[in-house]
């Protein structure tokens, strides 16, 4: 393919290189929510000329099989991208298994094409796309079971865990490498890539609901690493730039959400968050707490000035996300100042409390990042929280004993009067007890977050049912 | 229609040629020779890509983190074009089913990845536009 290139595929190169500055422009313009939506143009365009570019090659002979395909795939896209804002989590774990699953397959398909005449250099790079391939499809169908909640979000583990799961990762390795020294070995392939999917699911059970932020960005990023491999093997440009930048993305929200946990890339695979703290959470329970009804809640909201909302997990759980618009509505037009601040690891994903908070229509501009207004709540007259735990534990700070010790957090203990809705006073996902809630400053407000919230708004008087 | 007739003059002289090349069944040494430039190329495309991806997404606001990774998401199922190679080609059977079910999995990436992107996109609205809808439910 090197050297003389023939006059149709300069055209069909030319078009991957037109949709490779649209895949780059595409991610630019997602820098600002006013240009976000050029981006998706910019990427759809992009996509529909590299398809279009590569029906064109001369190789292709069976369009009637592509066409079904692509028709099949549509139809299975489309419910996909019209799933609920609650479970955008488990649709981009879902996402990520499609994307590895195929290019675990090409991978597969082109080892068996051309399995003897495979050089060395691309035998390693043709490894590597279907163990990170492999692992990443189960890995990711079993991240999407987790926040699906038809596999436990609680963290399995057992003895030796992570022995296992490096012996057997050495020993994919192992048949890599002998698939290198002897590419004409292929009864070996099969069980390299089997070994790739059970490492895979053993690399998520130890890992809890808590931690999936950064396990999705991971995921994210090895499913890019896995398709720029797949470039390499194809010698497609195209696909290795399409992979790199996803894979730049992957790593570069996981390190954003590690930093976000005070955790190491190790230790959120390796850690398993959430075993050790269940023994010390019982001890506390007997402290007094202090809670309020909604009526009183009402009239301490409606006679501040400053009020910060900290939403969390516990909000989507609870769809409370649109009461929430009623509330800020009722404050507002009673001239409170709203506001919500967000912790980058709030929610299942990155980014995942924006979306549903953007989804009930509350403007953008009101949601404020954690560095930006951790400052604020010593101004601040209320802050409520909703369905956020961890990221409002001030142990985070004080106790060097607290599992999540280090971790950067909301300061809500510093606004006047703190209201925490919250069912009971069982400790959040990650099992962790919160000194917050005995606080002389803090109010329980105990029940159903999206009840709770509703119940407010009708004192408020601002309420649209 | 110059571009056309231009694309239809480039595609015809070399339907023999890539026709072959479409079989190639490199040989040991040019196989190899051809491998390895080819590398060198590729290395410089991902390690450039990876910096531009690296500079292009540490911009992007933490607000649009999840449309980021559905976007990504979508772009990333380009392995399409791998796939739709080898079900085209149809070399063995197997090769075409397995690109067939590739086909489908990356096709519905970049069918849901794109809608659900653009969903979630519309939603963010800034205060101006929130005002006035919330006015527009005064009114009502």
């Amino acid at each position: 393919m090197t050297g003389e290139l023939a006059g149709g595929q300069v055209v069909i190169e030319l078009l991957y290189l037109i949709a490779s500055v649209l895949f780059i422009l595409s991610l630019k313009w997602m820098s600002s929510p006013t240009t976000a939506r050029h981006g998706i143009w910019a990427g759809e365009a992009g996509m529909l000329l590299a398809i279009c570019g590569t029906l064109l090659r001369h190789g292709i002979v069976d369009y009637r099989l592509i066409a079904i395909a692509l028709v099949l795939g549509a139809i299975i896209g489309v419910p996909l991208g019209r799933v609920a804002m609650t479970a955008v989590p488990q649709r981009t774990a879902l996402s990520h298994a499609f994307g590895a699953l195929c290019v675990t397959l090409v991978g597969s398909a082109e080892f068996y094409l051309r399995s003897p005449d495979i050089s060395r250099f691309m035998m390693s790079v043709l490894s590597l796309e279907v163990i990170l391939g492999g692992l990443t499809f189960t890995g990711s169908l079993m991240a999407a079971g987790k926040l699906q909640e038809i596999l436990p979000q609680r963290p399995l583990t057992y003895k030796g865990q992570n022995l296992v799961n490096f012996i057997l990762l050495a020993g994919a390795l192992a048949i890599a490498v002998s698939l290198v020294m002897h590419p004409e070995s292929r009864s070996l392939f099969p069980f390299m890539i089997l070994i790739a999917l059970a490492f895979g699911v053993l690399l998520i059970i130890p890992i809890g609901g808590a931690d999936m932020p950064t396990v999705i960005s991971l995921l994210n990023g090895y499913a890019g690493l896995s398709a720029a491999a797949m470039g390499f093997v194809l010698d497609s440009k195209l696909l290795i730039i399409a992979g790199a930048l996803d894979g730049s993305s992957g790593l570069i929200l996981s390190i954003i959400m590690s930093k976000a946990m005070n955790r190491s890339f190790t230790n959120v695979l390796f850690g398993a968050f959430g075993q050790v703290q269940t023994s010390s959470a019982g001890a506390e329970e007997a402290r007094p707490v202090r809670s309020a009804t909604p009526e009183e809640a009402a009239a301490i909201l409606s006679a501040a000035n400053r009020v910060i909302v900290v939403p969390g997990y516990g909000m989507a759980v609870a769809q409370a996300q649109h009461k929430v618009r009623e509330l800020y509505d009722a404050l507002t037009k009673r001239g409170v100042d709203v506001r919500f601040a967000i912790h980058p690891v709030a929610g299942r994903m990155p980014g995942h409390m924006n979306v549903l908070l953007a989804e009930a229509n509350i403007p953008y501009d009101r949601l404020i990042e954690m560095e930006e207004i951790n400052g604020d709540f010593p101004q601040t007259d209320v802050a409520l929280v909703i369905g956020a735990n961890d990221v409002t534990n001030p142990a985070a700070r004080s106790d060097a004993s607290s599992p999540i010790y280090g971790m950067p957090i909301l300061d809500v203990d510093k606004a006047h009067t703190v209201m925490v809705i919250k069912r009971s006073m069982n400790p959040g996902f990650a099992g962790i007890d919160n000194p917050l809630y005995y606080l002389d400053n803090n109010l329980m407000l105990f029940g159903d977050a999206k009840a709770f919230v509703g119940s407010i708004v009708r004192e408020l008087g601002g309420g649209h049912s | 229609m110059s571009f056309l007739l231009c694309l239809r003059w480039l595609n015809d002289p070399e339907l023999e040629e890539t026709r072959d090349s479409a079989e190639k069944i490199p040989t040991e040494e040019t196989g190899k020779m051809n491998s390895s430039s080819n590398l060198i190329n590729a290395l410089f495309i991902f390690v450039l890509a990876g910096f531009i991806g690296f500079e292009v997404i540490r911009r992007v606001s933490p607000l649009l983190h999840t449309p980021l990774m559905s976007l990504t998401n979508a772009l990333d199922a380009i392995a399409v074009v791998g796939a739709i190679v080898l079900v085209g080609e149809h070399k063995s059977t197997l090769s075409a089913v397995f690109g067939f079910i590739a086909v489908v999995a990356a096709t519905s990436n970049i069918v849901g990845g794109f809608l659900i992107t653009d969903r979630m996109l519309k939603m963010f609205k800034s205060s101006r536009p929130a005002a006035k809808s919330s006015a527009d439910s005064v009114t009502k």
